[in-house]
């Protein structure tokens, strides 16, 4: 080969080396470092940080220049549901879960880049699991693997730049399944995501209260290949302190399942999350009673903390004791310290934000948010509910305060270190609810109660101060709902999108909304931000109808718009 | 004089009562049609227990406990006071799904009784647009 071919060759093979590094740049592994970090140009959790404040460290975007926000991009998530679950960022890769599906997109451009799917088993079905299909409420990243749950909850890891699957691995519990195609149409479903923590571990909540009633769990599995590593219970069992709150086996159906993600504290290496309501709604139940509202049923609706490297739980503080009105005290509980204590805050279907020792669970305070609260008068010194009225009995309409839906429901809310306010995603309404008796389909128990929202109501987002309780400002809509869920930032700033799809960026401080712009379509899920070749962007998902626990004269009028839209400056 | 005024007064009579017969006749087809085919439509019994089952069956937890919405369920879970397809329809959709409503609500089935009572105070819960009646061909 002459010395001018060689030269020739050399150059050619070059530039195409050159050419296939545009195609398929590294990839950027997700280290433990990184999952510490708080949020800032990355969003790695579906609550920003372990911590689950929701709060950003950018300050790009702020309170004196977001007037002059723009839609960057808007693209298409293509569900037939409610888009729940809050994107997450890394690497110029925006990922977010919905219809049993995992989708990449550029973050700069809003453009599809891949998508993993699954399809749910034939005999999926049972009790309300058509509500639950298809949402999903966060993703997980860790090394190269973004990770979500499918609703059957198998663990998928998918590389998050090709969307190519690494493993999935079916969680050991059952499913729940269509009454005519089973005699036990129990079953575990998930919608929550796991967390991933430092370690190489994730954290899965295991939730079947709804479909019938067995009990919650959280599960640790290892990131590298989804094998379970240790599973905590929700509900205390024999041994275990307020195990003898349950009478007979009524835990073994007594629900309290986790089902939104929690928070992680790294030096505790202590997972701290909520449970759902008792189970059946009704306390008087049959030969699996739980004791008409005479016995506490520690555990459900709960606040739960459990050891991460042990899987043992640390302690359960029960915030509605046996719990009569579905009040699930299922929102992250927040990692905040408050005076050089850590500790757990948690606002909550109640109507109140409850305030605890981060360490050993001890009850701080609680302190009302909700304008109108009738089933108590606070909590004691104790903890315990100061209860307003009796429990009534079987078929007898009572009128309640607020509403099973609650003072705030699954929508996250959010904590500025800045601001020290607390904002929630709120609502007021209040509910009609009656028990009736429980009975038994496939080994199936119903929840033995009715209910309807009371008409009218409004959605109420606010900034409370977390030391006083003090309400500092609110925004307010006409209508019935909750917003999607709040995001804040070290920009002075608090981010939400009304029920009714108002995309609303507001003065964290004052509450003034600097600016705003209708999607029409319902938010059902809280903002995130993250920064893209030096540029802060604020994300949206928007899906869903907005008429979800609302008589039909309070429904929004918006069809079902499954659409991710990104602001920027 | 008088023959023609026998005459007429019969005839006046013939055709008030032919009228009557003709309204009668109306009054009755008109009222068949708005009935609702339900065998136990307007039985107080089974209208007290209609209410009972469709609130401890998976019926109000997405219509809300007085099938008006306001429910946990499907949003826009339709607000049933105001059903206006016929009862025919009505059993259709519990059996088949309609739109978002998947087959029997997603729960277990239930026996044609049961779907009776419920059928039951659910027309007993009608506002003046519902329409139980099976509509005419």
């Amino acid at each position: 080969m002459s010395r001018y071919s060689m030269w020739f060759v050399v150059g050619v093979t070059a530039l195409v080396l050159v050419w296939s590094s545009f195609g398929t740049a590294q990839a950027k592994p997700v280290t433990d470092s990184d999952l510490m970090a708080p949020a800032g140009n990355e969003w790695l959790h579906g609550n920003g940080s372990l911590d689950g404040t929701r709060y950003s460290t950018l300050s790009q975007i702020n309170s004196g220049n977001a007037s002059g926000l723009k839609v960057k991009w808007i693209s298409s998530l293509g569900g037939k549901t409610d888009a729940q679950a809050t994107p997450i960022y890394h690497d110029g890769v925006l990922i977010i879960p919905q219809d049993n599906k995992l989708h990449g997109f550029d973050a700069k451009t809003g453009r599809l880049l891949w998508k993993n799917e699954t399809e749910m088993p034939e005999d999926w079905g049972g009790q309300f699991v058509d509500f639950f299909t298809g949402k999903h409420r966060m993703a997980a990243i860790t090394g190269e693997s973004a990770i979500y749950l499918s609703n059957e909850c198998s663990i998928h890891a998918v590389n998050y730049k090709t969307g190519e699957g690494v493993y999935r691995v079916k969680i050991d519990r059952i499913y729940p399944k269509n009454f005519e195609k089973s005699s036990d149409g129990n079953g575990y479903f998930c919608t929550s995501g796991p967390l991933a923590i430092p370690g190489g571990k994730l954290i899965v909540n295991m939730n079947a209260t709804d479909t019938g009633g067995l009990q919650g769990y959280v599960q640790g599995h290892s990131a590298k290949d989804g094998s379970q590593l240790w599973a905590a219970n929700m509900i205390p069992g024999p041994g275990e302190p307020g195990s003898d709150s349950w009478p007979g086996d009524s835990r073994i159906y007594g629900g309290a399942g986790p089902w939104i993600v929690g928070s992680w504290d790294a030096d505790l290496k202590q997972y701290a999350v909520g449970s759902a309501n008792a189970y059946p709604w009704s306390p008087y139940g049959d030969r699996d009673g739980r004791g008409a509202g005479n016995m506490r049923n520690e555990g459900a609706a709960a606040i739960v903390a459990i050891n991460t490297d042990t899987g043992k739980v640390n302690w359960r503080y029960t915030v509605v004791p046996g719990d009569p009105w579905d009040y699930d005290a299922m929102q992250t509980p927040m990692l905040i310290t408050i005076d050089g204590k850590k500790m757990i805050v948690q606002p909550n279907k109640t109507g109140y934000i409850h305030v605890l020792d981060a360490k050993t669970g001890k009850f701080q305070r609680a302190m009302q948010f909700s304008d109108k609260i009738t089933w108590a008068k606070g909590y004691d010194s104790s903890g315990n509910p100061n209860w307003d009225f009796p429990i009534p009995e079987e078929g007898k309409t009572v009128e309640v305060w607020p509403s099973l839906l609650g003072g705030v429901n699954m929508y996250p809310n959010a904590y500025n270190p800045k601001t020290g306010l607390i904002y929630t995603a709120g609502r007021e309404a209040g509910m009609s609810y009656v028990f009736e008796k429980v009975q038994v389909v496939s080994n199936v128990r119903n929840l033995g109660a009715s209910f309807e929202v009371l008409p009218g109501g409004k959605e109420v987002e606010r900034g409370n101060d977390l030391k006083s309780g003090k309400e500092k400002w609110r925004y307010e809509t006409a209508k019935a709902g909750y917003s999607g869920g709040m995001l804040t930032t070290a920009g002075n700033l608090t981010v939400w999108a009304t029920q009714g799809g108002e995309m609303t960026v507001a003065d964290a401080t004052t509450g003034k909304v600097l600016f705003q712009l209708a999607a029409n379509a319902t938010s059902k899920s809280g903002p995130m931000t993250y920064s893209v070749d030096g540029k802060q962007m604020i994300t949206f998902a928007f899906g869903g109808t907005g008429g979800f626990g609302s008589v039909a004269d309070d429904w929004h009028n918006t069809n079902n718009g499954s659409i991710l839209v990104t602001l920027g400056q | 004089m008088k023959l023609v005024k026998r005459s007429g007064a019969r005839l006046t009579c013939a055709v008030l009562a032919a009228g009557i017969m003709i309204m009668t006749a109306l009054g009755v087809a008109m009222g068949d049609e708005k009935k609702s085919p339900n065998p136990l439509s307007g039985d107080p019994k089974a209208i007290e227990e209609g209410q009972h089952l469709f609130r401890t069956n998976v019926c109000g937890h997405c219509h809300g406990m007085n099938a008006r919405g306001g429910g946990r369920g499907h949003p826009m879970a339709a607000n049933l006071q105001k059903f206006k397809r016929g009862y025919s329809a009505f059993l259709k959709t519990v059996r088949e799904g309609y739109k978002q409503m998947p087959p029997w609500g997603g729960g277990p089935q239930l026996d044609e009784e049961t779907l009776n009572k419920i059928g039951a105070w659910l027309e007993s819960m009608g506002q003046p647009e519902s329409n139980w009646s099976d509509p005419r061909n």
